[in-house]
C-alpha cells in the first residue's frame, strides 16, 4: 500500500509538471505543430485517471474500519479536521480532473488554436488547464497535510 | 476563356471548405472564430464535452452533499464497501456525463452554442461543487 501511495504522489507531481507544460504550449503555440500539445493533453488525461484510480486504492486502506487506519488515527487525534475537511474535499475534487482534461482534449483536437480567429478556444483551453493546476495544487497540499497527521500504512 | 478554369477552381475550393467545416476543422481560411463556428460537427463535440463535464462535476457535488445529509442516501450509493459512497458518486456521475455526451455530440444546434458561455458554466459548477465538498458549508444544513 505504501508503494501505491508513493506512486499516487509521484503521479500527482508529474501531473503538475505536465499541466505547466500544457499551459505554456497552449498559451503561446506560435507556429509550432499542435501534435505535442495534443499528445500532452491525452497523456495528462490518462495520467490523472490512473492517479485517481491509485488514489481510490489507497483510499480503501485509508478508511478501513480499524483503530489504526489513517482515518481512525486522524479522527482520534487533536486534528480531526485533517479528515473532516481536507480529506473530504480532496477525495471528491480529485475525481473531476479527468472530466476537465477531456474538455481540453476536445478543444485542442477540434480547433487550430494557433489561429487568431480561434483565440477564444485558446483562452478557454488555457483557463481550464490553469484552474486544473490550481485545483491539483490544493489537492496535493491537502493530501500532504492529512498524511502529516497520520499516514496510510 | 480564362473564366472556366477559375470557376472550376472556385467550385472545388468551396466544396473543400464545406467539407472541412463539416468535419470540424476550424482554420483561419474562411472560419469565423471559435464562438462562431456554427453547426460544425467538431464544435458540437467540444460543447457536448463541456456540458457533459459540467454534469459530472455538478453530480459529484450534489451527490456528496445529499449523502452528508441523509444516511439512507449515503448507503444507497455504496457500490464497493471498501470505498464507501464515493464509489457510487463517481460511477453515477461519469455514467450520467457519458450519457449526456452521447445524446448531444451529434446535435448541430449544440455546436452553435458559445464556447465562452459554457466555460463560465463549467467554472460555476466547479465552484458550487467545491462548496458541497466543504464540510463547514455542509454543516450549515444539518
Amino acid at each position: 500500500m505504501r508503494q501505491s501511495l508513493f506512486l499516487h504522489g509521484l503521479l500527482g507531481g508529474l501531473f503538475v509538471a505536465g499541466l505547466c507544460i500544457a499551459i505554456w504550449q497552449s498559451a503561446s503555440p506560435g507556429k509550432r505543430s499542435l501534435t505535442a500539445l495534443r499528445v500532452n493533453a491525452i497523456a495528462l488525461t490518462l495520467l490523472v485517471t490512473i492517479k485517481d484510480v491509485l488514489g481510490d486504492v489507497v483510499y480503501t486502506a485509508y478508511r478501513e474500519n480499524v483503530p489504526d487506519s489513517a482515518r481512525s488515527l486522524i479522527l482520534a487525534s487533536s486534528k480531526p479536521w485533517a479528515h473532516e475537511i481536507l480529506m473530504e474535499f480532496k477525495e471528491h475534487a480529485a475525481h473531476v480532473l479527468p472530466a476537465m482534461l477531456l474538455v481540453v482534449v476536445a478543444i485542442v483536437f477540434v480547433y487550430d488554436i494557433r489561429d487568431r480567429e480561434n483565440l477564444t478556444a485558446r483562452k478557454v483551453a488555457v483557463s481550464i488547464l490553469a484552474v486544473s493546476l490550481v485545483l491539483t495544487l490544493v489537492i496535493l497540499f491537502m493530501g500532504a497535510m492529512a498524511t502529516s497527521v497520520a499516514g496510510v500504512k | 476563356m480564362d473564366k472556366e478554369p477559375q470557376e472550376h477552381t472556385e467550385v472545388v475550393e468551396q466544396a473543400d471548405a464545406e467539407r472541412r467545416r463539416d468535419v470540424g476543422e476550424v482554420t483561419a481560411e474562411g472560419s469565423r472564430g471559435a464562438d462562431e463556428a456554427e453547426g460544425s460537427r467538431g464544435a458540437s463535440v467540444v460543447i457536448a464535452t463541456m456540458i457533459a463535464a459540467s454534469v459530472v462535476i455538478l453530480s459529484i457535488g450534489i451527490l456528496a452533499f445529499i449523502s452528508e445529509l441523509s444516511e439512507g442516501f449515503k448507503s444507497f450509493f455504496v457500490v464497493w464497501d471498501t470505498m464507501g459512497p464515493l464509489s457510487g458518486h463517481v460511477l453515477f456521475a461519469y455514467g450520467l456525463g457519458i450519457l449526456v455526451f452521447l445524446l448531444l455530440f451529434r446535435v448541430r444546434a449544440v455546436g452553435r452554442q458559445s464556447i465562452f458561455a459554457w466555460t463560465i458554466v463549467l467554472f460555476i459548477t466547479l465552484a458550487v461543487s467545491s462548496l458541497f465538498w466543504l464540510t463547514p458549508f455542509v454543516d450549515l444544513f444539518h
